[in-house]
């Protein structure tokens, strides 16, 4: 096997093809990438046994062939390369890569050795633009539960209808949503798949780092038993299992009004928040908000509270433009601050009930379909 | 047979032609799903976990399964891989409520509020004649701090709720002020935090740490016994925090007269506050904190079964629920319905045995048995070492495990002085504290002693 290719190209391949290198696995072939040249192409393969991470690109083929070889290795050492073109060949059981002035030998493992990805022989294909489906992936994955205690929470539920596809996650504390239209889709499609949020963000994530036209189309493929997904862009494709089990029933905690709705500047708010973050770190990570309207005048205003017994306390206000009575409820001040930090808006909504309902953020524009629930932390007061 | 066997056979086979990472990689997560018997042939449906693991052992590992298939199994097997997760996982899933829907209990995890339980609150606290007072007291400085009584003691014996009332009294106040800056610690924290202080000169943020708090709660203060020096320098934190009206509310396990080798000034100062005692639980009590307890915990119980719980348990609460939590767990062990005699056997045997059998006359005879000597050599004025050792275990074992006074000992043991007596105890629990070999000694010697092998 030998062929040529120019640094930027391969150096990009592997940075894509690497997500799914599992770099503590028990078999050493899991952290290696498999390298597969035919006459015109190159492709990079990784997969950590839950995802499957494939690029191809362009290269100068002089012999044929496949190897595997240690995926950070490679990647390390490609990208500190200079630009030029690479000479990659392999020799014995080593691979000789090499470029003027550089060369490395790094040991190989048989192709043969290299897991068998499983294919979707027969599926259901959605297209849908990219962007939007990165931008909704970055707003709603982040949701998910972290711990696997329960595993159909630590995935995202995606709903593909005949025009839209929503995605809705939850950890059990909050809760994010939003729905985006679908370019293409078979006639009467309706599926409920749970995609790792960890898939389904390293997903969105290779997809913008490498989006090079604004109205690409992605391509989903999930296999008919449901247990496999498929994204295709260009000349990348990721694939994830599915998470079995029946995702909770989530439309029901939503409240269905709110009683009062302030309009904030998002970049206010998340400052307010933060400040309350350094005394409420050392005790549960509460924050209190206090809506009300100024007595005798006109506006009202919100306060953010924090205190901890041995660092202090703080309160903090701005004045707001409110609807309703208010009211005075408790967060944990890390969801406002995540749910802020994936929220490109200029003003945000944030709506309450009473002090032990959830509350609930929305954007700027009314036809945005995003909303964030955050369950309140109880206090007796 | 038994599917799960049949590939549990293919399974132990393949794990000596695969190097062990790989089995464990590809083969660990694997199980049976169904084992189908047909005329022609058997089918075996192997699940794994996902479709990642199923390709690869079907493209990778199929024939070689097969070959051990016919080699161990016969031919009429033929395996087939699927994907599925366990039917537990699954069940797991589908059973909890996600979203409650019910905020999260907000509890504060604060570097020194750490230590309250949010579990402790007057709610739960179960009141009767022997803690009346005491949490009449406790409600009274949770609703106005440092107004009515300051400082406050409780004292009473281990396991009746002191350590309850404490950080109750601190939940109430956290719940109603955010604001308040609370310590709680335990007097060995607060020596211990001083004795740094002192070693690293950082003895101004210690007292910021100690002073600066509108609620002082210190724990069982009966250790600052001989802290000469943490003594004053307690004395001095109470004497400013009352002084600017803060409350500071402590825990002891006898009456501050009681505790000895305390600074006189600083039990003054304790006398002057209010001293509350709680008592251990009456009957009735019992009966009630042992209904709480199972409400708690979600549970009925037969209300004979209380009752007999709370009579033959004779501490504090934690004891009571000590004694709840093994007939708990005989309960769940043992199917069917379960007599209070079988209680009474399996609970409280070892309990009963070991209490019943003490008397005085076979704990001198069980030392004089150990130490091979006689009673008269006991009461003798003679101080060969060998006899001191043996008297002080005597003296030892009197005090602690039938309370008597030390006068009472003193008579036993040859007319000495209480003082001397109360030296020797004292003597030899530091002995047995850092002396292993000493510890177990007197161990042997009670073990003797509840057998009742030395009266023979």
């Amino acid at each position: 096997m030998k062929f040529k290719i120019p640094q930027a190209d391969f150096s990009k391949a592997l940075s894509i093809a690497s997500r799914s290198i599992l770099l503590k696995a028990n078999l050493p072939i899991l952290s290696n990438l498999l390298i597969s040249v035919t006459k015109k192409e190159m492709t990079i393969l990784s997969t950590n046994l839950e995802t499957a991470t494939k690029a191809t690109t362009p290269c100068k083929t002089e012999v044929e062939g496949k190897i595997t070889l240690p995926g950070k290795t490679l990647s390390e050492f490609i990208t500190q390369l200079p630009e030029g073109e690479i000479l990659f060949e392999k020799l014995g059981e080593e691979a000789v890569v090499s470029t003027k002035g550089f060369k490395a030998r790094i040991p190989t493992i048989a192709p043969e050795e290299f897991p068998a990805i499983p294919r979707i022989d027969k599926g259901v294909e959605i297209k849908l633009k990219v962007k939007v489906f990165a931008k909704c992936v970055s707003r709603v994955a982040f949701g998910a539960a972290q711990d696997e205690g329960r595993p159909i929470l630590t995935g995202v539920l995606c709903e593909f209808g005949k025009d839209r596809l929503s995605m809705v996650a939850t950890d059990g504390y909050r809760l994010s949503y939003q729905e985006i239209p679908v370019s293409e889709a078979p006639k009467g499609v309706d599926i409920k798949v749970v995609v790792p949020a960890r898939a389904i963000s390293e997903v969105a994530k290779i997809l913008t780092e490498n989006l090079e036209d604004e109205n690409e189309n992605l391509s989903i493929v999930i296999s008919d038993n449901l247990n496999q997904v498929n994204f295709k862009v260009g000349n990348i494709e990721f694939t994830s299992r599915l998470i079995e089990g029946e995702f909770p029933n989530w439309q029901k905690i939503i409240p269905t009004s709110f009683t009062t709705k302030v309009k904030l500047s998002k970049v206010e708010l998340a400052k307010l928040v933060k400040v309350a973050s350094i005394f409420a770190r050392d005790s549960g990570s509460i924050i209190r908000l206090k809506l009300e309207n100024v007595s005798g005048g006109q506006g009202s205003t919100l306060a953010v509270f924090a205190n901890a017994a041995q660092v202090g306390s703080s309160d903090a206000q701005i004045e707001t433009q409110m609807a309703g009575k208010g009211g005075e409820i408790a967060f944990n001040f890390r969801y406002l601050l995540e749910v802020l930090s994936v929220m490109d808006d200029e003003v945000v909504n944030f709506e309450m009930i009473e002090s032990l309902n959830p509350g609930r953020i929305t954007g700027e524009d009314e036809k945005d379909s995003f909303f964030h629930i955050i369950m309140p932390v109880r206090l007796q007061s | 047979m038994d599917g799960q066997k049949v590939w549990n056979n293919i399974l132990s086979s393949l794990k000596t032609q695969v190097s062990s990472s790989t089995f464990k990689t590809w083969f660990s997560g694997s199980f049976v799903l169904d084992f189908q018997k047909k005329p022609d042939k058997n089918l075996l449906i192997v699940a794994f976990k996902n479709n990642f693991l199923r390709e690869q052992v079907e493209t990778r590992y199929l024939p070689l399964i097969s070959q051990i298939t016919q080699k161990t199994e016969g031919a009429n097997i033929e395996v087939i891989f699927v994907v599925s997760s366990k039917q537990d996982d699954l069940k797991v899933t589908k059973k909890e409520p996600i979203f409650t829907g019910i905020p999260l209990q907000h509890s504060f995890k604060t570097h020194a509020v750490q230590m309250i339980d949010p579990n402790h609150t007057f709610e739960n606290f179960v009141i009767g004649p022997s803690n009346n007072l005491a949490f009449l007291a406790a409600k009274q400085v949770a609703t106005n701090p440092g107004g009515s009584y300051n400082p406050l003691l409780f004292y009473g014996s281990t396991g009746v709720g002191k350590t309850h009332l404490l950080q109750a009294i601190s939940n109430e106040i956290l719940n109603k002020t955010i604001e308040s800056k609370i310590l709680y610690a335990t007097c060995e924290k607060f020596t211990n935090d001083y004795i740094e202080s002192l070693g690293n000169r950082t003895c101004a943020s210690f007292r910021s740490k100690y002073r600066q708090v509108d609620l002082l709660l210190l724990d069982d203060i009966q250790f600052l016994s001989g802290k000469e020096s943490t003594q004053d320098e307690f004395f001095h934190t109470l004497d400013e925090l009352s002084l600017s009206g803060r409350q500071v509310i402590c825990a002891s396990d006898r009456h501050p007269k009681e505790l000895t080798r305390i600074k006189e000034r600083l039990t003054s100062r304790f006398m002057g506050g209010l001293v509350a005692d709680i008592g251990l639980p009456d009957l009735e009590m019992k009966m009630a904190i042992l209904k709480a307890k199972c409400q708690e915990k979600n549970i009925e119980l037969d209300d004979d079964v209380v009752a007999y719980v709370a009579q033959s348990s004779t501490g504090g609460a934690r004891e009571i629920e000590g004694c709840l939590v093994s007939v708990l767990t005989l309960m769940k062990l043992s199917p069917g319905k379960l007599t209070i005699e079988d209680i009474k056997k399996a609970v409280f045997k070892g309990n009963l045995d070991s209490t019943s059998k003490l008397t005085p006359g076979s704990i001198v005879s069980a030392v004089c048995k150990h130490f091979k000597i006689s009673s008269q050599d006991l009461r003798s004025p003679s101080r060969r070492a060998s006899l001191v050792f043996a008297r002080q275990v005597l003296m030892y074992l009197l005090r602690k495990q039938l309370g008597f006074s030390f006068g009472q000992i003193g008579e036993m043991v040859g007319g000495r002085d209480h003082s001397t007596v109360i030296h020797n105890v004292e003597k030899i629990e530091k002995t047995i504290s850092q002396n292993q070999v000493k510890k177990d000694e007197v161990l042997r010697v009670q073990l003797i002693a509840e057998k009742g092998d030395g009266s023979k």
